[in-house]
């Protein structure tokens, strides 16, 4: 494998993005209006990636490779590509699960005609984006895709633009996320200033400067923020169960390969910067652990199967937060390995694999059920779907971290690196983590529970089938990876993706001291035990009413109303900013147009009274002539 | 030969303009203004010569005598347009000559 | 070189004027709009990035007795202007293809000879004849071909930014008799004008301002533009924002910075806090605006903030960013207006309340409009992008975190593009929208050249940066007394 060199991994990005060229000007012409164009690209940048990846993970020092961009002023900014083993992890999952995406996406969307050439072309774009994005070798760079990213979700939500619903939830994907962004954008120009240079190389040898030591912990901690609405923690999560109006193949390539790890990406790669700032691995460990705690309480009551996994998204991206935070401080404060570094982005790979597994298995079960999403719906889908129905099953049972599924061994890493942290924060965050493990469960379980099992309680007409082979082939690729992914990377890949010098562990050793620790074990119960009660409420003929009145009609509300946050900020958007802004455009109408309009008509006003002297008699402009003529001749006699 | 002073011909040369310039503003038949207006113009004449007599400057004939000349076009000029205007009115007052008026 | 390029439009502007038959008048009028556009396109690559001072200098004297010569040049800083507006001419040219009779086309020639002339002049007194020649075919061009109430709209236009140009040239002389030079030529004023003293240097950097501040124009000087956007016709609301607007940055940058650094610094914070203020105030109203092309006029208020704000700053990096941001705005406006243009024309209506699904039936003009709105929202890649971000990086320079006003202020104009695209193409079919026709072909290729440039020059900015950097270094900073500072 060493016969691939590393510049080839310029055209890792380059053949999607050149693929989304070529769909939009000829998929007109192209099999599948471009799909198979798309597929082949994607392919291709797999079998690149693979590799060059593979030899990425070997490496001692980074390879770079870059040229010059564009100046401003005397800063001199550049383009280029940055591989060490971080890209490398990243490389694999984004080319993996999107080529599988695609896959999928050509017997899945096959029905929409004509438009899957504008699908196809935005599903490249969106693959080359986030390509480049993991390549990046500088801050500016990784913006300019992270933007891109954020683009192609905005017009994936959107793709159905006929339905109001989706282009609502494309705009607000957009803003919140942009929100983010912007604070990104500060960071970029505190960094810039400040360091002269955006460059990853550069920026991770630099010596913090002794007189601004506030710095660099704004600075990263602004990239967090944009962090965040990349990656929809709380606050800004509110754009991700809406962005569920697009296609289900979109909703799998943003919760499993593309946008939403970009941000966990970006603290990633800011992990040497932040180490710096080890407050602000405290703010992300604690707001990570607080989002998957206040996500999954929302999963537990939302009746659409997308949504719930949407939440659910939210919520793992949480626990990868914390592992992040957790083992940066670690890092930061102990000469010991932070293990949590490598469980969070551990986590990221196996979250790709179930999420993606989970959401495709939705798109089955859409498929089957004619396009709906309505848990209340559906019930005994199990005889008729059986391959669709284990999937599920596979991927629920990774995503409730139940051993050995692939899903346990990364959050049991990170629970126990925040466990360990040794600071109140992380006890904290450790807590909300803990906390989640039950809900997780149950939730997952609902979900399966109410789709699969049970009485039917379809729509009239309704026959569900089986997904056909290019559905089902991704599913079952992924089911392997959702099965194995998990161990296979505690125990080999751990080596490679560290901070610091990695405190490794042989296979069997990794088994037994995983399984004889009792926090381990009890989370396994309480995971167990959120299973037992999903059963208990869902299969066992415990209706949803029940379960309500259970809960507590109130909180019930609370938790269906999405604790009123969607409701404030759509009101803080539309009434307060466009009321000030209609208010302001009357300000403006009336007040500063209308001075100048006034001094118009002042204008001519005066214009109309001094017409009276002009009466048109030959007489009395020889007055006026003559009065003048008598004036001017004093004026002269009086100053002579 | 028994000279003048130069005051006097000044004297007579205001008093012609004062009386022009009064029938200028309160006359409103077309021929009295014209003639109000050559009035005007030979108190201006006789100032002229009295000063280059004065002074022994032959301009001030010169100018005197353009000046002449001009009065005559402009009498020209100015009967003519009033021969038109009766042509179309059977008027020569000008009172009703007011279509500059604001 | 430099007077052919204004010849060729004036000489076109008469044949055009002169030939009888519809359809060669039409091809006549395409080649006189192609071939400064060939001209400036060689000119960009003739022009040497890195020497100091003006080149393909042209002088002739004029006026020998009040030292008024015919004097041109180009630099860095000139040439996107000049490039832009040659590019427009022809692209507008290409779209207004039906109903449009000869005195259309001439009038659009003559408009570009005096804004070529604009951006050319190195004689102050060449260049406010040919800053009020603009006015005049703009003005017959709203007038005869503008909306319902185009005679108000037009006689705001030039009453408006007349009176801000006669303050102007009270400005102009106060130079030509303060600077000892009793020249107009800008090279020998400036090298006496910036040692007069601060008063003058103030006083007479008010008159300028003004002048070039209600052109831009700048809250609050800046209510005829949406009036005169609204009722003009297609291409000259093309022309008006791509063009005209930078006329005033221009003159800034050109005129008073480098004659007046005195008047300049101490007028800097007055341009900053306009600048901010312009930013945030228009895209505010952006939002409650109902008619598209409104919106986008007021979007223009809004990014020619960005531009102020890069030069109230007075430093190489502000200045250059900012003169990219004229150069990207000049692109992305036009094309925002052409796309408004062409739905009305399509749809019949600009209202956005009555569009609504628009995308279904023109799937074309949803993706000019969504293109457009989205460069213009500074989505990297896109032009406007490197401009904005150097603006903003200077400005943080400037300002320091104070730059999170204007920054912030992004949010809002994504908002408001996005939620008229939410209106007005997409979303449920209105019956508006259900009977509208998609873009015509001559109106979508010019278009798709914009759109192809705005993307060219987004990822590859650099060399027109870099030609704008070393002439900002040469030409500019000298006479603010700085060196090239970030």
């Amino acid at each position: 494998m060493s016969s691939v060199p590393f510049e080839l991994a310029w055209l890792i990005p380059l053949l999607p993005l050149g693929a989304a060229l070529l769909i939009a000007l000829f998929g007109r012409w192209l099999a599948e209006r471009g799909g198979w164009l798309a597929v082949a690209a994607g392919g291709l940048s797999l079998s690149l990636a693979v590799p060059i990846a593979w030899n990425g993970l070997q490496l001692r020092e980074p390879f770079t490779s870059s040229f010059g961009w564009f100046a401003i002023g005397q800063l001199q900014l550049r383009l280029g590509i940055y591989l060490d083993q971080l890209t490398a992890l990243l490389l694999i999952v984004v080319s993996l699960v999107s080529f599988l995406v695609l896959i999928y996406s050509i017997a899945y969307m096959h029905r929409e005609g004509p438009r899957l050439r504008r699908y196809y072309a935005e599903m490249s774009l969106f693959l080359g984006s986030m390509l480049g994005l993991v390549l990046a070798d500088n801050y500016l760079m990784l913006y300019l895709f992270w933007e891109l990213v954020g683009l192609c979700s905005y017009l994936l939500i959107g793709f159905w633009y006929e339905r109001p619903a989706a282009a609502a939830a494309a705009i607000k994907a957009f803003l919140v996320t942009r929100l983010g962004d912007l604070f990104f954008l500060v960071g970029l120009l505190l960094f810039l200033i400040d360091f002269k240079t955006l460059s990853f190389a550069e920026l991770f040898s630099l010596q913090v400067s002794p007189q601004r030591p506030w710095l660099l912990g704004l600075g990263t901690l602004f990239f967090f923020a944009g962090a965040m609405g990349k990656s929809a923690q709380f606050p800004l999560h509110l754009w991700l169960p809406d962005a569920m109006e697009g296609p289900t193949t979109v909703s799998a390539l943003i919760h499993a390969a593309t946008m939403v790890n970009a941000g966990v990406y970006l603290v990633a790669r800011t992990m040497p910067l932040l180490i710096r700032a080890p407050v602000d691995l405290l703010v992300i460990a604690l707001l990570g652990g607080f989002t998957a705690l206040f996500a999954a309480t929302l999963a537990t009551v939302n009746t659409d199967m997308k949504r719930v996994l949407a939440y659910s998204t939210i919520s793992q991206l949480g626990y990868m937060f914390l592992g992040l935070g957790a083992g940066g401080f670690a890092q930061a404060l102990t000469t010991q390995e932070g293990a949590g570094y490598a469980a969070g982005l551990l986590h990221l790979l196996n979250h790709a694999f179930f999420k993606a597994l989970l959401f495709l298995g939705a798109g089955a079960v859409m498929h089957a059920m004619s396009d709906s999403t309505d848990l209340r719906r559906m019930g005994a889908l199990w005889p008729k779907l059986k391959l669709t129905g284990t999937a599920m099953l596979i991927g629920a049972l990774a995503n409730a971290g139940i051993p050995p599924m692939s899903g346990f061994w990364s959050k049991d890493e990170i629970l126990a690196a925040a466990f360990s942290g040794g600071h109140p924060a992380l006890l904290t965050a450790w807590l909300l983590g803990f906390a989640t493990v039950f809900l997780t469960s149950f939730y997952m379980f609902r979900l399966w529970f109410l789709a699969f099992a049970g009485r039917p309680r379809w729509p009239e007409g309704a026959r569900p089938h089986e997904a056909p082979p290019l559905m089902a082939w991704p599913l079952v690729i992924l089911s392997l990876f959702a099965l194995s992914s998990g161990f296979l990377s505690s125990a080999g890949l751990r080596r490679y993706i560290s901070l610091g010098e990695p405190h490794l562990m042989p296979a069997r050793e990794l088994l037994a001291q995983t399984f004889a620790n009792p926090w381990t074990i009890l989370s396994s119960g309480l995971a167990l035990a959120g299973l037992a009660i999903a059963y208990l409420l869902y299969h066992r003929g415990l209706d949803l009413a029940r379960y309500r009145t259970a809960l507590g009609g109130s909180v019930y509300r609370l938790l269906l109303e999405r604790y009123y946050l969607d409701r404030a900020a759509i009101t803080l958007a539309r009434r307060v900013t466009v009321g000030f802004a209609r208010l302001l455009d009357r300000f403006d109408q009336a007040v500063v147009d209308g001075l100048i309009n006034g001094i118009g008509r002042a204008s001519v006003g005066l214009g109309q009274r001094l017409r009276r002297t002009v009466t048109g008699s030959i007489n009395d402009y020889a007055s006026w002539i003559l009065a003048g003529v008598a004036l001017f001749l004093l004026i002269y006699v009086i100053w002579r | 030969m028994t000279t003048f002073p130069l005051a006097a011909y000044l004297g007579l040369s205001a008093v012609l303009f004062v009386l022009g310039a009064y029938g200028l503003l309160i006359s409103r038949n077309g021929i009295k203004i014209l003639m109000c207006i050559e009035i005007l113009l030979n108190s201006a004449n006789l100032n002229l010569v009295a000063f280059a007599a004065y002074h022994r400057d032959a301009l001030g004939y010169v100018m005197a005598m353009f000046s002449i000349g001009l009065a005559v076009a402009e009498a020209a000029v100015g009967l003519s347009i009033l021969i038109a205007l009766f042509r179309l009115k059977r008027r020569i007052d000008v009172d009703w000559l007011r279509s500059l008026k604001g | 070189m430099l007077s052919w390029l204004l010849l060729v439009p004036l000489v076109g502007s008469l044949i055009v004027w002169a030939v009888r038959d519809e359809r060669t008048m039409r091809l006549v009028a395409l080649a006189f709009a192609f071939g400064p556009f060939a001209l400036a396109t060689a000119l960009a690559f003739l022009l040497d990035p890195g020497r100091a001072g003006y080149q393909f200098l042209e002088q002739q004297t004029w006026i020998p007795a009040i030292g008024i010569s015919y004097k041109v040049g180009l630099d860095g800083i000139s040439l996107p202007m000049v490039w832009l507006t040659t590019l427009l001419t022809f692209l507008v040219f290409l779209y207004s293809r039906d109903s449009r009779t000869r005195s259309y086309f001439a009038l659009f020639l003559l408009l570009e000879f005096a804004l070529l002339g604009v951006f050319v002049a190195l004689d102050l007194f060449l260049f406010y004849v040919f800053w009020e020649l603009v006015l005049v075919p703009m003005y017959l061009l709203i007038h005869g071909w503008g909306g319902p109430r185009r005679a108000y709209a037009a006689i705001k236009f030039f009453v408006y930014t007349f009176s801000a140009s006669v303050i102007m040239l009270v400005g102009i002389m106060a130079l030509y008799f303060g600077a000892g030079a009793h020249s107009f030529d800008l090279e020998r004023i400036a090298a006496g004008a910036p040692q007069t003293s601060q008063l003058f240097q103030v006083l007479v950097f008010a008159a300028l301002f003004l002048g070039f501040v209600v052109k831009m124009p700048q809250v609050p000087f800046h209510t005829w533009l949406p009036d005169a956007h609204v009722e003009a016709p297609t291409g000259g609301s093309a022309l008006l924002a791509g063009v005209l607007l930078k006329m005033g940055s221009y003159g800034l940058i050109r005129v008073a910075l480098p004659l007046l650094p005195e008047g300049a610094r101490f007028f800097g914070p007055i341009m900053l806090v306009m600048g901010i203020l312009s930013i945030l105030y228009g895209a505010l109203v952006c939002l409650a605006q109902q008619d598209l092309k409104r919106l986008v006029a007021y979007s223009s208020i809004s990014h020619m903030g960005v531009v102020l704000l890069g030069i109230a700053l007075l430093s190489q990096a502000g200045l250059a960013s900012a003169i990219f941001m004229m150069f990207a705005h000049g692109l992305i406006s036009p094309l925002l207006f052409m796309a408004t243009g062409a739905i009305q024309h399509g749809a019949g209506t600009r209202e956005i309340a009555q569009l609504g699904g628009l995308a279904l039936r023109a799937p074309q003009a949803g993706f000019i409009l969504t293109a457009g709105a989205l460069a213009s929202l500074g989505l990297p890649g896109m032009a406007q992008f490197p401009a904005e971000f150097g603006v903003f990086l200077a400005a943080y320079l400037g300002v320091g975190l104070w730059v999170l006003v204007p920054i912030l202020t992004i949010v809002l104009t994504a908002g408001y593009y996005l939620w008229a695209l939410e209106r007005s193409i997409f979303g449920k079919l209105s019956p508006i929208a259900e009977q509208a026709q998609d873009v015509r072909a001559y109106e979508f290729w010019p278009m798709i050249a914009l759109v192809a440039l705005i993307i060219l020059f987004g990822l590859w900015p650099g060399p027109w940066l870099g030609a704008i950097n070393a002439a900002v270094l040469n030409n500019v900073l000298p006479g603010l007394g700085l060196g090239g500072t970030p």
